[in-house]
């Protein structure tokens, strides 16, 4: 009787590197495109660049900082006024769950467009990071449901914790080899 | 004695972290979308493979001692490879002397 000869020390470890690699990318997916259903529209200005996600796909490479004209508007159904409702959330690490970043809520809302100038200033750690938004407004007969993937700068090396992050990922990889080989 | 190979509690511990510094990679490189899921997948795939990688090297550690135990004369016999690498006199003890791979005393 033979000894199974695939059973060898050490292809099994040469194979996991790579496959740790590679099953990442393989499952991952594209971020999903900005959309926005209904008879709503939202837009955004930042830098003379407008992001609507009606028409644009990718909001990517957004300034870290700065200012953005944003407009909203709503064809209603009924009135004015109505009753007008909605939120805007962020949604967190692994799907988890998500938080919501602004709402609101009227019981007679006279206004059909809404527009302002906010002022952001996002920490550099964001840059690069996928950031996917939703948003719904809702009043009698209408409900319009938004969301867009936001990726802020170049992301990668430009991204200060970047290169912390790789070296800590190259030291809990030669960890983990080293909690194999450990005793041998 | 031959310390036994592979550390479970330091793997799960490096594989849990390098499972979440890829996560942390792919999210830093736009490669995935701060809502996908590998975000969890990955530390928990990283401290299952932590611990299996060090209890395998463990079991093949222990697979690799077996032929140097019954070249001593104890038991478990001998299995696979090992079989055809040992001489003629392993395979049972003598009859006379009671130890493996001894000459009979001449009479």
């Amino acid at each position: 009787m033979t000894r199974r000869s695939w059973w060898r020390p050490g292809w099994w470890r040469l194979a996991a590197v790579p496959a740790a690699v590679a099953l990442p990318l393989l499952l991952s997916a594209e971020p999903a495109a900005a959309e926005l259903d209904g008879p709503c529209s939202a837009s955004g200005v930042i830098d003379g660049t407008t992001y609507d996600p009606k028409t644009a796909d990718e909001f990517d490479g957004l300034p870290r900082k700065g200012d953005v004209d944003w407009t909203g508007s709503v064809t209603p159904a009924e009135g004015p006024p109505r009753a007008t409702k909605g939120h805007v959330k962020v949604k967190l690490p692994g799907g988890i769950g998500e938080v919501t970043v602004g709402s609101w809520s009227e019981p007679d809302d006279e206004e059909v467009s809404k527009s302002d100038v906010y002022e952001y200033d996002l920490p550099a750690v964001v840059e690069g990071i996928p950031i996917p938004i939703t948003g719904v407004h809702e009043e009698p007969g209408v409900r319009c449901e938004g969301s867009v993937t936001v990726t802020i700068g170049d992301g990668g090396f430009g991204n200060p914790a970047t290169i912390p992050a790789l070296v800590l990922t190259a030291l809990s990889a030669g960890l983990l080899v080293v909690s194999v080989k450990a005793g041998a | 004695m031959m310390r036994k190979r592979g550390r479970p509690v330091v793997g799960a511990i490096s594989g849990f972290f390098l499972g979440l510094l890829l996560a942390i990679d792919l999210l830093l490189f736009s490669v995935v979308a701060l809502d996908s899921i590998l975000v969890l997948v990955l530390p928990i795939l990283g401290l299952v493979v932590g611990i299996a990688l060090p209890l395998i090297a463990r079991r093949s550690a222990a697979g690799a001692t077996t032929p140097e135990v019954t070249r001593a004369g104890a038991t478990p016999p001998p299995t696979g490879d090992y079989v055809a690498a040992a001489p003629p006199n392993d395979e049972a003890p003598d009859a006379t002397t009671g130890a493996p791979g001894e000459p009979a005393p001449s009479s």
